[in-house]
């Protein structure tokens, strides 16, 4: 992936014209309004951009209605239960829908366990891993761990909880003595899970702090470690406190690792290592076969997942809006570009310079203080340092073994699977013995579908957002909108998917339903890197073009579209990725039969969810694994085309 | 000429907008293709190798297609019910909400329940009303059934399983299951599980005991002194078992009745027999039925 690239990039895309950054963004409205004052453009052309523009900010909106249906229809689905049981009894400790009983304490006892643990073990590796790869790593290394962290991040989950059921659970069965399901396992395998979040956004955060701090650090006689500890960190604190939220609302989220590892017992977890289950596991758990009531208070647990997630992402736009505003304050002329860096939340949440002001300003002073208050260390400062400088460089060691393990294990078992007749011939027999031709033909399908959707609509709104919005409430309110959309766990898109298309719109178990669910998933996604290309684009050339008497949409789809399109292609790449590994949204949508898919009405098994099957039988692993490997090879495949695309276009705008 | 190029791109805009608003629009008039032979069939994964064997064959047979797919009994009915599905394949009989709605069944198989433990678990034999003890979270520990001082770990299965309906039926007699078992959503993973860990039981269709594919073994427990075997199981002597049903929305028509009819055939039983299940016309006089029926009495 491609994120820090591309923040690189944005900042040289508008640091590049130093004095020119000043001019506003609206202001190319108004040379567009003063160019039709001048009798440049006909009337014609007027009304065509303005229905362009509406049209555009029509696409943003769609982000913003996707967010308030799924809440709306999750909530009218759920409305049952609260009017049969009560808040009372949906808020109460039994889970069991056989005896007429909902409450859910027990679930989201079990949702908490889990996700704290996952944080405990899951946030140091991640945030040591973020500062060895920014402050100690050299850019070698630095280059194939952080390649290896967003290769994690871009495993699906159903192949984490595959390696947490066949690998770690036998494991902690032998060490504990009991099944091995249970909130340890579960925790081990999210932490995994989350690491390649809070690093990545990390790393975003430990960047933007400005490198003379450390310098001013270093040459004030601190060691390594008393710069991290006592500058970097503390400089880079909101970014990092947002990584671990945002990691946070992951974990709250996921859905298949976690089901096909928790043990799915619906009561107040006996220890770590006795069966619980979560909110999620529960809903996907008990969606095929539900009815009534019960099935109201699965779309119940929906309602609870969805304001936990845009619960999380308020606080986020909370924690970075105060600091940004504190630093505004403190840099109030120096920063013209400070009210961009409140955008997109969930990517990197301080991705300007804004700090760097302030930082010059006062760092010298800052650091003095920091350095002259730190106690008078018992051991030796340098012991200290290399000690320390050893965990992080552990911390980026473990995050890069635990790829190669879970690469190497998929691999080593998957590979004797996978024959041309694995691919191309269909699943025959009581256990799915021969190949998986139709689930991957139903993949592809569905993907390509989902793309189709999500990527005119995703690539005009974030057009609108980035060339003709002001900035002002309606744009963050758009983002906000764009940020809970993207923090919605996939199962509660899965639950709206199943209401909306499978029931309400009456497609039934189909590519298309499923398609549109999971274009809701992609669209987030395409739309903040397409804004981010989009803004990275200097200004110069887009006042070049309207010199030339270029009108609006001239300048955008001529000018503007053709310069970004490398980082947009990125940006859909990895989607797709996204797409093609996504399990629970698919899982209630697309059904479940073996299918050849020719209409879009058609249902269809996708490979996750082949996979998913295959490991609940636990009969047939053989396939299991190979189909877990032809998954992720897919994956990474594109993984790896976006990074291409995206070296490659950076190296072509370097070379002009 | 330049005119021209821009008007071409807007024109290619609009109709890729166009496409994209209508193609789901489109879909939801043409609903229904019901002139394709193509039938649907869901529900019980205990049942899933026979439809989906009786789907292969009837398939090369008559080139009609047979979609089978495992979600859960109850998943299926309601498929039947609300008309996504033409047939229910199911591994208990209905409940009485779901009787209400016209089906017709058909048994098409009768099954037994094993009760497995690990290899090394040296307890031979449960009553009937200790494996409901059991299940009930009363007894907890195998030296109470004259075994080690080991816990018992408790392994059930989804709600979604006919399995478990049939087990609840016939050994719970009312009672809860205890509510801290792990539910898996699987036989075979139930095997496995069962198959690594020292202390667990598990239920499993006798079908799926032996498994050619996998590297572990359960062992059976007897249940009342009676060996868990198909003879015990056609003979009615074993007290878990049950029949295998398939659920039509009122009686089955075209595609679907020839389906059925192919799976109650002679060259269908030697199948269901391979699979570990009996065949309906090798067992007439059994009293299989008896046994499971008066099971599912409230």
């Amino acid at each position: 992936m491609s994120e820090r690239d591309d923040r690189d990039q944005l900042l040289e895309g508008l640091q590049e014209p130093p004095q020119i950054g000043q001019i506003e963004p609206n202001k190319d409205e108004a040379l567009t309004r003063s160019a039709r004052e001048l009798k440049l453009m006909d009337h014609s052309t007027y009304v065509k951009e303005g229905i362009l523009k509406n049209l555009f900010l029509a696409c943003a909106l769609i982000a913003v209605a996707a967010v308030a249906l799924i809440f709306v229809f999750t909530l009218a689905r759920a409305l049952p239960v609260f009017t049969d049981i009560g808040l009372a009894g949906f808020f109460s400790s039994v889970w069991a829908p056989s005896e007429g009983r909902y409450g859910i304490l027990a679930l989201l006892a079990g949702s908490a366990l889990v996700t704290v643990g996952a944080l405990v073990i899951g946030v140091p590796l991640a945030v040591g891993c973020a500062v060895y790869l920014t402050q100690i790593a050299t850019r070698r290394v630095t280059r194939i761990v952080s390649t290896a962290v967003d290769l994690l991040a871009g495993i699906p989950s159903v192949i984490y909880g595959f390696f947490g059921l066949v690998v770690l659970r036998p494991l902690i069965a032998d060490a504990s003595g009991g099944l091995g399901f249970g909130a340890l396992t579960a925790w081990l395998v999210l932490a995994i899970m989350i690491v390649p979040t809070i690093t990545t956004l990390s790393m975003d955060a430990l960047n933007s702090v400005d490198p003379g701090v450390r310098e001013a650090a270093f040459s004030m006689g601190a060691t390594r470690w008393q710069t991290i500890y006592k500058v970097v960190l503390p400089a880079a604190k909101v970014g990092i406190v947002n990584a671990i939220v945002l990691g946070m609302g992951r974990a709250i989220g996921e859905t298949m690792a976690v089901l096909m590892i928790v043990g799915n017992a619906p009561v107040f977890p006996a220890s770590v290592t006795s069966p619980v289950a979560t909110l999620t596991s529960q809903i996907a758990l008990d969606m095929g076969y539900s009815s009534g009531l019960h099935r109201a208070a699965l779309f119940g647990m929906g309602v609870v997942l969805y304001i936990i997630s845009a619960g999380l992402v308020g606080i986020v736009r909370i924690i970075t809006g105060k600091s940004e505003r504190r630093e505004r304050e403190a840099s109030r002329p120096a920063t013209p570009v400070a009210e961009e860096g409140t955008r997109s939340v969930a990517e990197g949440p301080s991705r300007t310079g804004s700090s760097a002001a302030k930082a010059q300003e006062g760092s010298a002073q800052l650091i003095k203080s920091r350095l002259a208050n730190a106690r008078k260390p018992r051991v030796s400062k340098r012991a200290t340092d290399a000690a320390m400088t050893g965990v992080f460089s552990a911390a980026g060691l473990v995050t890069t073994a635990i790829l190669v393990l879970i690469i190497g294990f998929v691999v080593v078992n998957g590979a004797p699977q996978i024959t041309p007749a694995f691919i191309f011939t269909w699943p025959q027999g009581v256990n799915a013995e021969g190949g998986i031709f139709p689930t991957i033909v139903s993949t592809l399908y569905v993907t390509a579908l989902a793309t189709l959707f999500a990527t005119p609509i995703a690539v005009l709104a974030a057009v609108y957002l980035a060339e003709y919005a002001h900035q002002g409430r309606l744009v963050d309110f758009i983002r906000y909108a764009t940020d809970t959309l993207a923090s919605v766990p996939s199962i509660v898109m899965g639950l709206f998917g199943y209401a909306v298309f499978v029931e309400a719109c009456g497609f039934g178990l189909s590519m298309l339903s499923a398609a549109l669910a999971l274009a809701l998933l992609m669209l987030p996604l395409i739309m903040r890197t397409t804004e981010d290309a989009i803004r990275a684009v200097p200004r110069y050339i887009r006042w070049g073009a309207y010199g030339l008497g270029a009108t609006k949409w001239q300048v955008v789809s001529r000018v503007v579209l053709p310069a970004a399109f490398p980082r947009i292609a990125t940006g859909i790449v990895l989607a797709i990725g996204r797409a093609i590994g996504e399990t629970a949204i698919v899982l209630y949508t697309m059904g479940q039969a073996v299918n050849l898919p020719l209409t879009p009405l058609d249902s269809g098994r996708s490979m996750p969810v082949h996979l998913y099957l295959l490991a609940n039988d636990g009969i047939n692993m053989g396939a299991a694994y190979g189909t877990a490997l032809l998954l992720m090879i897919m994956i990474l495949a594109f993984n790896l085309f976006a990074r291409h695309i995206s070296k490659r276009g950076a190296r072509q705008k370097g070379g002009k | 000429m330049r005119t021209s190029r821009r008007h071409r791109l807007h024109v290619l805009t609009a109709l890729a907008l166009v496409a994209v608003v209508a193609l789901p629009l489109s879909g939801c008039g043409s609903g229904s293709d019901g002139s394709s032979k193509t039938i649907t069939v869901a529900g019980s994964t205990t049942v899933l190798p026979i439809a989906e064997i009786a789907a292969e064959k009837y398939e090369a047979k008559t080139g009609n297609q047979v979609l089978v797919s495992g979600l859960g009994s109850s998943a299926g009915i309601e498929a039947v019910i609300n008309g996504t599905a033409d047939i229910a394949s199911s591994s208990r009989d209905l409940t009485d909400e779901e009787a209400s709605h016209e089906l017709v069944s058909t048994v098409i198989a009768h099954d037994g329940i094993a009760v497995i433990v690990n290899d090394s678990n040296p307890v031979k034999n449960v009553t009937l009303d200790q494996l409901r003890d059991i299940y009930a979270g009363r007894i907890t520990n195998w030296k109470e059934l004259g075994g080690p001082d080991l816990p018992i770990e408790l392994v059930n299965r989804d709600e979604a399983s006919g399995t478990r309906e049939a087990f609840r039926s016939i050994v719970m007699r009312g009672e809860d299951f205890d509510r801290s078992a792990a539910v898996l959503p699987g036989t075979g993973q139930v095997r496995d599980v069962v198959s690594r860990s020292a202390g667990a039981i598990g239920y499993i269709s006798i079908g799926f005991v032996k498994s050619d594919y996998a590297t572990t073994t359960v062992r059976t427990l007897r249940v009342d002194g009676v060996e868990a075997t198909r003879d015990n199981v056609s003979s009615g002597k074993y007290p878990i078992s049950r029949d295998l049903y398939f659920f039509t929305n009122g009686d089955p028509q075209g595609v679907a009745y020839d389906y059925i009819r192919f799976v109650l055939s002679d060259e269908m039983s030697q199948t269901i027999e391979d699979a570990g299940y009996i065949p309906v016309n090798w067992d007439q006089s059994g009293s299989g039925d008896g046994t499971s029926s008066g099971g599912e009495g409230k």
